[in-house]
């Protein structure tokens, strides 16, 4: 295991990352440094580059410029990978297989030690119980997301990178996953344009417009950036909005 | 664990919806093959058979690049790539499954071809030939689906996958349909191949350059990309491409240099040549015992025996180190510039082994047992372009490519080639229409060709819509 000493006191570190797709420059120079048990939102509007960004963490990606480390190795090292737990955008779990099938088998893969019992706490946790024997295709697509989520969870990962986890969920199971992520331990990076969400599951935020980082600091921090009655929503538009046009 | 991930890959491709399908294509397939015997006529039957082609063709793409036979599922790419998986266990469970299910979809496809093949012309032995190639083949892309880190270019693969099979049915059954008499059959066979041919070459390379920065590719290798620039000028995939089109008109038949290429890759070419002796023998045995006593029938018997033994030499002595079956795969991974350089110097060695020598022989042959067309024209068709790639990769190898620049140019003299190659694609086309007598016969063909293109294109917003959204989705 090749492990890089300078990023080692970091759960995830980018450098100066940069992504072209074609013209379009869907990241431009941003450096992301999270460090063990921080759990970060990363705010933006819709085709800031956080999905980009976020695959770009994981290993999915490679950018054309920076680096990436997970705990100071590659992030598509072995060891990387089985640290991480990446949820995807619209995530999709394999529509043929029953919910327990899939977590079966994800699980298996993952090399999962006691998969019975991991995979009976997170459907109890995400209240997908009822559905195991179902298949997947002939779930809601608010159930999906909970297969999905399950499945991104199911090897315990220490290090949580989710693209919208709350995507499709009715409420009260918005805040059953808001709970379970409170209780867990590790490092959070969740990509998200609301700033409600990013408030409950974060106490960092990072927001990001056009592929560059505008702002980053504590939600405390942001929410003191007001001005008079300002709402934290209108803090986060604001800067946003302050981003030159074509940059 | 092993049977467990085998056992649910099985059921994440191949879904009870998707057997009806095949088995349904299968069905209209049989019927259509067996017209002649229920009244129909010699049309029909020609029909059934080129319809055949078509099913061939369109269902390879289906599975291929929309359905859940061959390529990577959406779900491979949010839940199995993204976990750290390695190891013997996966692939031969990946191996086995993708043999289970591409044999299965063969099987029940090639059921009516291999009909049409016993019917119209050959016995027993060249049939068991056949399905011996056939079976190399699945099993070659059996190998390069089921290898882990080859899974992560599926897309790439699944294209290749369909020029494969493509052309591994479609050459061998314009010669078989030529052989037994069914012209109209093999004129609109072949035209179909060309057609389709190029108009995926097309659409391929104005896709492809979406796959350009395949971000597998990038990572495994980054070492080799400290030039970036080299490599934008021309993606893999497009080389790849630029290949198989070279194969197609060289007459070499794809199939065989899938089992080469896979083999290749996989063995390093420890099993390629007893493999291909063997194919070949099996080849000969079915010569043999055929005892073909009709110039037609020796014809294309000829064409394929000698490229296959020429490939089966060329490949065994140059394959380490040249063999452009390994180029093929190595392009994934490689910079542009040392692919063209090596690929240059593959083309060189091979073009003046195999190619040629062939061709010229069949011409000779051609005069000696009396003009016909067909010959002719796959000497030219086999000749010409080869020297055409001779003089290009001449002229690229005394410039010595290096840069990007060096990467355009090679894509202008690609293009220039394939141009060139189009005169002799219509030809070819006008020539075997000409010899079709009866207007009833071409109309029903053009009717078929131009339902099953209409079907085809019909598919366009759908395809580009799943490679937009691979492009997105950035796993390709």
């Amino acid at each position: 295991m090749l492990v890089d000493s300078n990023f080692s006191n970091e759960a995830i570190s980018a450098v100066s990352i940069v992504k072209s797709f074609k013209e379009r420059k869907a990241i431009a120079n941003l450096s992301i440094s999270i460090p063990e048990g921080r759990r970060v939102a990363l705010l933006g509007p819709n085709g800031a580059g956080k999905s980009t960004a976020l695959k770009i963490i994981c290993g999915i990606l490679k950018p054309d410029y920076g680096e990436v480390r997970i705990r100071g190795m590659e992030p598509n090292s072995p060891e990387a990978k089985k640290a991480l737990g990446f949820l995807p955008e619209d995530a999709s779990p394999y529509p043929t297989l029953s919910v327990r099938e899939n977590l079966e088998y994800i699980g298996a893969i993952r090399g999962t030690e006691n998969l019975g019992g991991r995979i009976d706490e997170l459907v109890s946790i995400l209240g997908i119980s009822e559905y195991m024997k179902m298949r997947v295709s002939a779930l809601s697509r608010g159930n999906r997301q909970k297969v999905s989520v399950a499945l991104s969870l199911i090897h315990r990962p220490e290090i949580m990178v989710m693209d919208e986890p709350l995507n499709y969920l009715d409420i009260p199971t918005q805040e059953s996953l808001i709970s379970l992520f409170s209780e867990m331990k590790g490092t959070f990076l969740i990509s998200t344009h609301i700033m409600s969400i990013a408030e409950k599951l974060t106490d960092h935020v990072i927001i990001i417009s056009r592929g560059q980082e505008i702002w980053s600091g504590s939600t405390d921090e942001l929410r003191n950036m007001g001005h008079g009655q300002e709402s934290i929503e209108q803090i986060v538009s604001r800067l946003m909005k302050s981003v030159p046009t074509g940059s | 664990m092993y049977l467990l991930v085998l056992r649910l890959l099985i059921r994440t491709r191949l879904s009870k919806a998707f057997l009806l399908f095949i088995v349904l294509l299968a069905f209209v397939d049989i019927s259509l093959s067996f017209s002649g015997s229920f009244g129909g006529g010699t049309a029909q039957s020609a029909f059934g058979a080129t319809f055949i082609l078509f099913i061939y063709f369109i269902t390879f793409t289906a599975v291929t690049l929309f359905g859940n036979g061959l390529g990577m599922t959406k779900p491979d790419q949010d839940f199995l790539l993204p976990s750290s998986i390695r190891g013997r266990a996966l692939n031969y469970a990946l191996f086995t499954v993708q043999l289970i299910s591409v044999s299965l979809i063969f099987i029940i496809l090639s059921f009516a071809y291999s009909i049409e093949l016993y019917r119209f012309t050959f016995r027993a032995a060249l049939l068991i030939g056949n399905f011996a190639m056939l079976g190399i083949s699945l099993a070659s892309l059996s190998v390069l689906v089921s290898d882990y880190d080859l899974l992560h270019r599926a897309p790439i693969f699944a294209a290749g996958s369909i020029f494969l099979f493509s052309f591994f049915f479609g050459f061998k059954y314009s010669l078989f349909a030529i052989a037994s008499g069914h012209i109209y059959s093999a004129t609109v066979g072949t035209a179909v191949f060309f057609a389709l041919l190029i108009f995926l070459g097309i659409r391929w390379v104005n896709t492809n350059d979406l796959y350009v920065r395949s971000p597998r590719i990038e990572i495994r290798k980054k070492e080799t990309f400290k030039d970036e620039q080299s490599f934008i000028g021309f993606s893999p995939s497009k080389a790849v491409f630029w290949h198989f089109f070279n194969h197609f008109f060289s007459g070499r038949p794809i199939g065989m240099s899938g089992t080469v290429m896979a083999l290749s890759y996989r063995y390093r070419l420890k099993a390629t040549i007893p493999v291909m002796v063997a194919a070949n023998a099996v080849f000969l045995s079915a010569v043999i015992y055929f005892k073909p006593s009709s110039l037609t029938v020796l014809y294309p018997l000829l064409i394929i025996f000698v490229v296959y033994l020429s490939f089966a030499v060329g490949g065994g002595l140059y394959g380490s180190s040249f063999s452009v079956e390994r180029l093929w795969l190595s392009a994934m991974s490689m910079p542009f510039h040392i692919y063209v350089r090596r690929m240059v110097a593959a083309q060189v060695i091979q073009s003046f082994i195999m190619e040629i020598p062939v061709g010229a022989a069949i011409v000779v042959l051609a005069f000696i047992y009396g003009s016909s067309l067909f010959p002719i024209l796959i000497a030219v068709l086999v000749i010409t372009p080869e020297s055409v790639a001779i003089l290009s990769s001449l002229s690229i190898v005394s410039k010595q490519p290096q840069t990007w620049e060096n990467a355009i140019m090679v894509r202008r003299i690609g293009l220039k080639r394939m141009i060139s190659l189009l005169p002799y694609t219509v030809i070819m086309i006008a020539g075997l229409l000409l010899s079709v007598l009866s207007p009833l016969y071409a109309a029903l063909e053009a009717v078929a060709l131009a339902v099953a293109l209409y079907v085809f294109l019909s598919r366009k917003n759908y395809w580009e819509g799943m490679v937009s959204k691979l492009a997105e989705s950035s796993y390709i």
